[in-house]
């Protein structure tokens, strides 16, 4: 073709080009609108980190539990914003005089999300799984961390029945004070035994319950979708879709929240919090105090194994200096291993006293005048109770430099993170706990109720019968003013002892878009989508 | 460049504060007459910690350079003035090295010791060794045939002292200007390992540490996060124009 002729038709085709992409921005004009408005019933929860595992009897962290909850639900739960305990798969129950028989009266008409129906059998089949951890067709090498080291079922529950199709019995060998609570928390949550059946080995990738919501997906460091279930026996959930996104960086979630592209967020940088209450747009929630972030110690390390020592470094790190700092003024200096106002607070325990000088002193009489250095773990993720770790590492070991011990700050992959502090591969690292329930127990027996030895996972290198024998009659009370008086007598104990340092308690903030509604924001963070509008 | 030497040498002496002073009373304070860059989110001083950082990043460049040119030039002056199977066998390896993006071969090498400065170090060295061991190489292939290298194995040199005494000498000079424009590469690459958290570990004030630690205030505190980035880029600017400026000196043919 002659040179000069082409041109026309190339520029016709470009004219051709251009119209008809403009043609079809046009048409996708309304597309997009009309997403917009459909969205109008997804809610969008910006988490910090991704989900370890979906299946609720194998996980330990929030990150997991908070996709769980909404799939899974417990015989009985917690209501909105407090730990009272009301009915959710069993409507009712009764106990006999002695406390160890527990009748749970199951809530008729209730299906899975695979059709399948829920009944005694199905109950009973969760809690063999549990129970019968090595000899159960369900239980494939997996440690059950909550029910072994949490709320010890294994030493309490004697065994379960089922009565008839709506009536699950569970004896214990003992009473028991923290039992029912125990039971809200989401690892007693009720599986499809016909999932557990079909792939017990991964149950992450097709999670079954009776919740209100239906897994729909999960993209790995991502999101998980979920779907509202229709027959949900408590009614329909108002929105219609929940996205669970992980945004790991704070300021970016942040971001995102403002921009309107997440609906709520969890963790926000206590600096962001200021920006957040003077934006119109946003809105702050602040969660009921029920963690404790605290500072660790490996008995197993012949340092670490002399109370002066860890007496000494308590008593080193200026730690009112540093909340007031770093935690946004939503925290307070820990006194004990429990949140204030919890069963069992001991009121007469004082704040750790600030005092390098005495903490010098100490040191020289544990044979360390020059001090020492020592690997110092800090988490990789923020949590509720230690809203920057690594900054408030860096700030705790400039403290303890001043008495001569120095910080080889480390870290790694926060899964990994925690399978070597409980592998007690750590000297020093920094964990904490939200609690699961409200009770005294839920955070002390986890702490220091079992002890397995050197080289046995466990997170505890305490070995202190006293106070295991103290917690155990604590835990095996249903009186009242007993309970209160063993755990001040823990209280008291490990103060002198200082297992690990309380460092603070926090109210965690949780930030969300003006129009979201019905949120509770939970001490456990077991924070419920069901009862969540998104009016925009 | 000299101005950034001078600084790495005498920082200690002249900053204002301890690069680990903390001062949580003053944290994230804007730039004023107290703290000329303001301070971060542990109220220690920016201006103290980027002059502190500017020893860890020559120290990082010099030394991961220095690591690189030794072992990249031997390599390359074997393989070029052997040639053969000693050729082809040490250029393959380097092809293999060379193969893979420095940055995620670095942090593939950080991975596998655990994330530490001295690490970053070794692992930016490696991946720079194949640019070192091609340039020897190739200058070594060149000269082998000059007549001045015929001579002296003619009167019975040994290959070690003709490489030694009379091939280097005359490659010295465009691999010096390779080194130099080198480090200011392994600056970068040493602050974006720190900034990916597998470089420096915290406290140091590394600038690419810096940099990370400070992203999270990049609103309200932008000042912790612009001076230790501003440091990176004059640092590797200074060295990449040292480098065009020795390489000019150096090169016969640009001075005819």
């Amino acid at each position: 073709m002659p040179a000069g002729t082409r041109s026309g038709p190339r520029r016709r085709a470009w004219a051709a080009l251009v119209i008809s992409t403009l043609v079809a921005v046009s048409m996708l004009a309304p597309a997009i609108t009309a997403r917009a408005q459909s969205s109008a019933r997804v809610f969008i929860f910006g988490q910090s980190g991704d989900a370890t595992k979906l299946d609720p009897a194998l996980i330990e962290d929030g990150l997991s539990s908070r996709v769980t909850e909404q799939i899974f639900e417990t015989l009985v739960e917690f209501d909105g914003s407090s730990t009272r305990i009301r009915p959710a798969l069993a409507e009712n129950w009764d106990v006999s005089a002695d406390g160890k028989t527990w009748n749970f009266y199951l809530r008729p008409g209730v299906r899975f999300h695979d059709g399948t129906p829920f009944d005694a059998q199905a109950v009973k089949a969760n809690f063999d799984r549990w129970q019968f951890q090595t000899g159960d067709p369900f239980h494939k090498a997996a440690e059950f961390i909550y029910w072994n080291d949490v709320a010890g079922f294994n030493e309490l529950i004697d065994r379960t029945e089922v009565i008839d199709p709506l009536t699950f019995r569970i004896t214990l060998k003992d009473a028991s004070g923290p039992f029912l609570p125990n039971l809200a928390q989401f690892t007693f949550a009720i599986v499809s035994p016909l999932a557990l059946a079909n792939n017990v080995e991964d149950l992450s990738s097709n999670p079954v319950g009776t919740g209100p919501f239906k897994f729909v997906e999960w993209v790995r460091g991502d999101h998980v979708t979920l779907a509202a279930n229709p027959d949900y026996w408590g009614g329909r959930p108002q929105i219609d879709q929940a996205v669970i996104r992980v945004i790991n960086d704070n300021a970016a979630r942040f971001f995102e929240l403002q921009a309107g592209n997440i609906d709520f967020m969890e963790f926000p940088n206590p600096d962001d919090v200021r920006f957040a209450r003077n934006d119109p747009n946003l809105q702050v929630l602040l969660r009921p105090s029920l963690n404790i972030g605290y500072i660790d110690f490996n008995q197993f390390d012949p340092k670490f194994a002399d109370a002066r020592v860890r007496n000494a470094l308590a008593m080193a790190t200026n730690k009112q200096r540093i909340v007031d700092a770093l935690y946004g003024g939503t925290g307070v200096n820990a006194r004990q291993m429990l949140a204030p106002g919890m069963q069992g607070y001991n009121e007469a325990i004082p704040e750790i006293p600030y005092n390098p000088g005495a903490a010098k002193e100490m040191l020289s009489a544990a044979g360390y005048p020059n001090g020492f250095t020592t690997e110092f773990w800090y988490m990789p993720v923020d949590r509720p109770y230690f809203p920057n770790p690594q900054v408030i590492a860096q700030a705790v070991c400039a403290d303890w430099a001043a008495v001569g011990v120095r910080c080889d700050l480390k870290t790694k992959d926060w899964a990994a993170y925690r399978v070597d502090a409980r592998a007690q591969k750590y000297p020093v690292w920094m964990l904490g706990w939200t609690g699961d329930n409200g009770d005294p127990d839920n955070f002390l027996y986890f702490f220091f109720g079992t002890f397995s030895g050197r080289g046995q996972p466990n997170y505890n290198t305490w070995d202190n019968k006293q106070v295991r024998d103290l917690l155990l009659r604590a835990q095996r009370s249903v009186d009242y003013d007993e309970r209160e008086r063993l755990y001040r007598d823990v209280a008291t104990v490990v103060r002198q002892e200082m297992p690990k340092i309380p460092f603070a308690n926090t109210t965690p903030p949780l930030l969300a878009r003006s129009y979201v509604q019905g949120y509770y924001p939970n001490p456990t963070s077991a924070e419920l989508f069901k009862t969540v509008t998104v009016d925009r | 460049m000299l101005l950034f030497l001078l600084l790495a040498l005498v920082a200690p002496f002249i900053a204002p504060y301890g690069a680990d002073q903390q001062a949580l009373a003053d944290r994230l304070k804007a730039p004023s007459a107290a703290h000329w860059f303001g301070t971060d989110d542990l109220g220690r001083d920016v201006l103290s910690r980027v002059m502190i950082g500017s020893r860890i990043s020559l120290r990082v460049g010099v030394l991961a350079v220095v690591l690189a040119l030794l072992s990249g030039s031997l390599l390359g002056l074997v393989a070029g003035y052997l040639g053969g199977w000693t050729d082809s066998l040490f250029m393959r390896l380097m092809d293999v090295v060379l193969a893979f993006p420095p940055t995620l071969l670095a942090i593939g090498i950080v991975a596998m010791r655990g994330p530490s400065l001295d690490m970053a170090l070794v692992a930016i060295g490696i991946v720079s060794i194949p640019v070192y061991a091609r340039l020897a190489r190739s200058q070594a292939l060149s000269l082998k045939e000059r007549e001045f290298v015929t001579a002296a194995r003619c009167l019975g040199a040994t290959a070690p002292r003709i490489v030694g005494a009379h091939v280097l000498p005359n490659a010295l000079s465009p691999l010096i200007v390779q080194a130099t424009l080198g480090i200011a590469t392994a600056i970068i690459e040493a602050a974006a390992l720190g900034f990916l958290g597998l470089g420096a570990q915290p406290p140091t004030p590394e600038w690419g540490l810096m940099l990370t630690n400070a992203r999270a205030f990049i609103i309200n505190a932008p000042w912790a996060m612009v001076f230790p980035g501003a440091a990176i880029m004059v640092t590797t600017l200074a060295f990449n124009l040292m480098g065009d400026g020795l390489r000019d000196a150096l090169d016969p043919r640009a001075r005819a």
